[in-house]
């Protein structure tokens, strides 16, 4: 067991780890490293782009939140919030302003090598739903999302969760092919 | 599998027992063991403690939505028309359709950036639906409904609120294995 979770051997170890009887999610969520999720590709920018520029890029991208760095120093993050709050609705919104001027400086990281009970922690401490992940040598490398903690959580529940049809009351009187 | 009425032997996945017909349907929904498993078994979607929603009309401008949004600190706001909800405006809503915007919003109504007919729910049933929506669909708000209660919101920082709650739960149980 322990050789397995600590082998480099992530997918193996995603699937015995969610696979064990038993165990307390807890202890799942205190063992599983943010790095074992699949994450989103995170989406970056440098400090200079303008505001216009960079929605364009969330909403290509499909991402709520943009990360802000200068090479690949982290300097601050923008997401939605900051959006509705800072931009929206201002009259002239001023889309060639710099991102620089309406990003939420220095935001809370984590470490791809911190537990996912620490981001758990840390998202309901300080209300964040996106964290960005900065490694040892204080490179930006992802984003981490709150939905990539549900999905996990979720997963270790195929039956409770994922087998039920979409919506409450939906029963299906024929079987499937039948 | 074997036939728990008549003990007959079936091809597994069956739908019904091939000599007695008692459905097998039934079988396959897990029962609730411990922890957080349990939990998710046996909790309702007012467990979630879901709140109050802030409402708007469809037809009014969608600076008042972004205002609401704004000052009252929430991630969506619920569209109603006499007492029926007929849409929802998110944050995501808002990047997705205004964000691009020049200037003032001026004219747009909340009807025309909404996402109409959401799903929505009422508070007995079972918290694994909003979770299979959140986790499916990617839906971070679920409109709870009921015929005595004013429209609610569960959020998925809701959802996390209630997963570390049952976590911090189940530890301080004494450990039972």
């Amino acid at each position: 067991m322990m050789e397995l979770i600590e082998c480099d051997d992530v997918r193996l170890e995603m699937v015995e780890i969610a696979g064990l009887e038993g165990m307390s999610v807890e202890l799942n969520l205190r063992r599983t490293k943010i790095r074992h999720l699949q994450l989103k590709e995170m989406v970056c920018v440098a400090p200079e782009t303008s505001l216009g520029e960079t929605i364009a890029t969330m909403q290509r991208r499909r991402n709520g939140c943009a990360l802000v760095a200068a090479g690949s120093s982290l300097l601050g993050i923008f997401t939605e919030r900051d959006l509705i709050r800072k931009v929206v609705g201002r009259g002239r919104s001023g889309l060639e302003r710099p991102i620089r001027d309406l990003m939420t400086p220095e935001p809370a990281v984590l470490s791809p090598d911190d537990s996912l009970l620490d981001a758990v922690r840390l998202m309901n401490q300080g209300g964040y739903r996106h964290i960005p992940l900065v490694d040892s040598a204080n490179r930006v490398c992802d984003c981490l999302s709150v939905i990539n903690i549900v999905d996990y959580l979720l997963e270790c529940y195929p039956q409770e969760v994922f087998s039920l049809p979409p919506r409450p009351g939906q029963n299906f009187s024929e079987p499937d092919g039948a | 599998m074997i036939c728990p009425a008549c003990g007959s032997y079936n091809l597994p996945g069956a739908d019904r027992c091939d000599e007695c017909l008692l459905p097998f349907t039934k079988l396959d929904i897990p029962l609730p063991t411990e922890g957080l498993q349990k939990r998710l078994m046996e909790d309702t979607i007012a467990d979630l403690k879901p709140k109050p929603a802030v409402t708007v009309a469809p037809e009014a401008p969608v600076e008042e939505a972004v205002e609401l949004l704004k000052n009252k600190s929430v991630g969506c706001v619920l569209v109603m028309e006499e007492e029926i909800v007929v849409g929802i405006l998110s944050e995501r809503d808002v990047l997705y359709k205004l964000g691009g915007m020049e200037g003032s919003l001026g004219s747009v109504r909340i009807s025309e950036v909404m996402t109409p007919n959401p799903v929505t729910m009422e508070a007995e049933e079972s918290i694994r639906f909003v979770l299979h929506q959140m986790s499916v669909e990617g839906f971070r708000h679920i409109p709870v409904v009921s015929h005595d209660h004013p429209p609610r919101i569960v959020s998925v920082r809701a959802v996390l609120d209630y997963l570390q709650q049952s976590m911090e739960d189940a530890s301080a149980e004494p450990a039972s294995r």
